[in-house]
């Protein structure tokens, strides 16, 4: 969810697993040379082959353009969605039930009727992680509109606030908090549904296609790269996001804890 | 003053008409909008407003679904689908599970693995699944490999920061009573750390649930996630709809369970299970 600590404080323990699993990898496939398991130098040369042509940044390229359209996608339509939610209780009455029950069926048994529905383009895919953005960010903005401690909104009647007043001034910048990390679920989930809407989908494109090659050719170094690079682009997304979640006064206001016991809790 | 809660303060409520009252405002609601929606689904299907291939009645897909049942090819796909899920969820529940105590009680364990734990987690499950299947085999192993992979992190994950949240003093008492090791990891550790861990169950199982449909749209032979990939290919739009149906019917079985025992097992932590 969070990027790990080492990063923030370093740590030279942290360091030892991964430099220790690293050089077994080398010596073992060099001393036992197999398909299944391709050298470092086979990875890297593998990324070389790949960057010098240039089909690596498209590759990432799109993989990017598809996520970034889902993602925000998903998010601003959870958050509006959220916030009509936690401000009527009628709205919350009729839909939040349905939409527990909707949130139930997992993500990729959708990807047939999105292709039956969409086609092949980019935007079954596109759909696809939306929906995986929406209901994280859905879910942690109603808790958060449901959970502005009561003596705030009190305070506000005292000042005689109107309701849009409210919203602007006292609920939207106390539920910031769930707003955050209903972001940063949505984040991970949906770079995990990137990959299996660009893999469970036939015309491609993306980084996927590493993937695929590497196993319809036998060439395992080639999903080595695509692995590490999904996973680092992954990360940094991650830190791209605390970091913009820390800009200014967003720090103070989305990470000031105004319930500690039931702060970001839905998943 | 507006009252915010609607679901909390049902049992507390003396008189028997208003609690009524509450249970139909729970209940009726969430229903008038289904069968809004199924009404919206019965009109656009009988007037035909979109083409067979991409809408078909609700009638038609209940019907499929009671055919395939009557065949025996329901039990069957479904059986398959469960069964790598208890193979999958078995195996990488309980790694994850072992792993994130070992991790959670030990500091030192914490410091030299838990980076790496963390660096592995960024990589998103699908991106294992070509490479289990070149080094597996497209049958049943490298599908359970998958699901366990799936497993493996939210319970690892969840377990580990349980058993970091236990409170100090609670360490203290059990130091008190000169409890060894294994007995305070019995006797303090694990219950009260057992809310995360029932979450981490929980998320475990959607994600396993989801990664088995996922692992048999990628290729197999059987399983609810094949009927719907075949469905598709032949463009048949009911058995595409029926798979989702059931997809998602067990999705919210095996949830309704889970907060079940939630419920039974730990019901003092009702807003961590959300």
């Amino acid at each position: 969810m969070s990027s790990p600590d080492f990063i923030r404080k370093f740590e030279w323990k942290g360091w030892v697993l991964p430099l220790v699993l690293l050089l077994a990898w080398t010596v073992w496939t060099n001393v036992h040379p197999s398909l299944l398991f391709p050298t470092p130098q086979k990875t890297v040369a593998a990324f070389q082959e790949y960057s010098s042509t240039g089909a690596i940044w498209h590759f990432i390229g799109t993989s990017l353009r598809r996520f970034s359209y889902g993602f925000l996608l998903g998010c601003v339509a959870g958050f509006l969605a959220g916030a009509a939610l936690g401000s009527s209780i009628w709205l919350e009455r009729f839909f939040l039930p349905n939409i527990q029950a909707f949130r139930q069926v997992p993500l990729v048994g959708w990807v047939p009727l999105l292709v039956l529905w969409f086609g092949l383009g980019d935007s079954p895919r596109v759909v696809l992680i939306a929906m995986g953005a929406f209901f994280p960010v859905l879910l942690n903005t109603w808790a958060g509109f449901r959970n502005v401690p009561r003596n705030y909104r009190e305070v506000g009647a005292a000042f005689g606030l109107t309701r849009l007043q409210t919203l602007r001034r006292i609920v939207l910048p106390a539920s910031l908090p769930w707003v955050r990390s209903g972001t940063i679920l949505s984040l991970t989930f949906s770079w995990t549904i990137l990959v299996a809407s660009e893999i469970l989908t036939e015309t491609n494109g993306g980084l996927s296609d590493l993937l695929d090659l590497g196993r319809e050719r036998f060439r395992l170094e080639l999903v080595n790269v695509a692995i590490i690079l999904l996973g680092g682009i992954g990360f940094l997304m991650n830190f791209g996001l605390e970091r913009v979640w820390s800009i200014g006064r967003l720090r103070w206001l989305s990470q000031n804890i105004h319930n500690q016991s039931k702060r970001g809790q839905t998943t | 003053m507006r009252k915010w809660s609607s679901y909390h303060d049902i049992g507390t409520l003396q008189d028997k008409g208003e609690s009524m009252k509450k249970w139909a405002l729970l209940l009726l609601p969430p229903f008038a909008v289904q069968i809004a929606v199924l009404a919206l689904w019965y009109w656009l299907a009988a007037r035909e407003v979109f083409p067979p291939t991409i809408l078909v009645s609700p009638g038609a897909v209940l019907q499929l679904v009671a055919d395939i049942w009557g065949t025996g090819e329901l039990q069957e796909h479904l059986g398959w689908s469960l069964r790598r899920v208890a193979e999958g969820f078995s195996l990488g529940a309980s790694a994850g599970f072992l792993l994130g105590l070992l991790v959670g009680v030990s500091p030192r364990l914490e410091r030299w693995i838990g980076p790496s734990l963390d660096v592995f987690k960024q990589v998103p499950v699908f991106a294992w699944a070509p490479a289990l299947i070149v080094i597996l085999g497209i049958d049943e192993a490298s599908k359970i490999a998958f699901i366990a992979i799936a497993c493996f992190y939210p319970l690892l994950q969840n377990t580990r920061q349980g058993v970091r949240g236990v409170q100090r003093k609670h360490l203290e008492v059990a130091q008190v009573y000169g409890l060894s090791r294994w007995k305070t990891v019995q006797r303090v550790v694990l219950p009260s750390s057992l809310p995360p861990i029932l979450a981490g169950i929980r998320q475990s199982l959607a994600l396993a649930w989801m990664a088995v449909v996922g692992a048999e749209l990628l290729g197999a032979e059987s399983g609810v996630g094949f009927f719907m990939v075949f469905s598709r290919m032949l463009f048949q739009m009911d058995g595409v709809l029926a798979g989702i149906l059931l997809v998602g019917v067990v999705g919210i079985v095996i949830n309704g369970f889970l907060s079940l025992a939630e419920w039974i097992l730990v019901p003092w932590a009702k807003e961590i299970a959300s």
